[in-house]
């Protein structure tokens, strides 16, 4: 492998923290969504370069069940969007307290 | 893949990402974001699979994306936009050339991770086969995830009518 796994990694780390920060800072729903994605991605990544890293179709198997985790993620993930905004015309999370008995 | 090309579509990805998610406009950013998938695509096929590659353009790019178009259009329908000068987009179409140009010289120069050291691609038989063959149990239990994921969004996104009236 010409990319040196540490590379791979690192850049995988990158993408990582960028999703977790969309996630935890924004405080739309959609943009938490965003950053889910982005998260999966950068584990998809790191699974495909540990596969080429080590020479075993292993990494790339678990990107395809990544794969559909995230297509399932993703659908629940926009129908709980539409159904926020259908019920509370919001799609602010931090609007969403009525669990914590206020 | 040399290590040059990965950072090229690497930094094109870290970028498109910042942009993706300092956006206000929702659309702005699902599009940066379209980018940055593409980008890893293409950093997937450098690393020796094809076909984790294709998919991630099918599904990532294709599907999910999107989907969070249509649910954002669903939403909030775009205002009338005034069409802007072509110049303010020069810089954004060179980038968007230059990174389609290098994949698609990785993909027909057919350099998947080949050239130099002997690298490691899978070619998507083997792929499927590992899949079906060896992992068949977690394909199973993603397919029922898939199948729950399909009932909970019909059920989440159904529409309340009002109880009617019996007359």
């Amino acid at each position: 492998m010409n990319v040196p796994l540490e590379h791979a990694l690192l850049l995988a780390t990158a993408v990582f923290g960028i999703g977790l920060s969309c996630a935890l800072i924004r405080r739309e729903l959609l943009f938490v969504l965003l950053g889910v994605e982005i998260m999966l991605c950068a584990a998809g990544l790191a699974l495909v370069a540990g596969s080429a890293a080590w020479r075993q179709p292993d990494g790339q198997v678990f990107w395809m069940l990544l794969l559909a985790i995230a297509a399932a993620e993703v659908a629940v993930g926009l129908s709980l969007l539409l159904h926020l905004h259908r019920r509370r015309r919001t799609g602010d999370v931090d609007e969403l307290r009525s669990l914590r008995g206020e | 893949m040399n290590l040059v090309a990965f950072w090229i579509f690497g930094g094109t990805a870290l970028l498109a990402l910042v942009l993706c998610v300092t956006r206000r406009n929702a659309v702005h950013a699902v599009l940066y974001l379209l980018g940055a998938f593409l980008a890893i695509a293409a950093i997937l096929f450098g690393l020796g699979a094809p076909l984790p590659a294709a998919w991630q353009v099918l599904v990532y790019a294709g599907a999910i994306l999107v989907l969070f178009l249509f649910v954002l259009m669903t939403l909030h329908p775009p205002p009338a936009m005034k069409p802007r000068r072509a110049r303010e987009l020069v810089l954004p179409a060179l980038v968007a050339a230059g990174n389609l140009a290098g994949a698609l010289a990785l993909v027909l120069a057919g350099s998947g991770g080949r050239e130099g050291l002997p690298g490691y691609v899978l070619p998507p038989a083997a792929l499927g086969r590992a899949l079906f063959a060896d992992a068949w149990i977690g394909v199973e239990a993603v397919s029922f995830l898939l199948l729950f994921a399909a009932v909970g969004a019909f059920w989440l996104g159904r529409r309340e009518d009002p109880p009617k009236e019996r007359p």
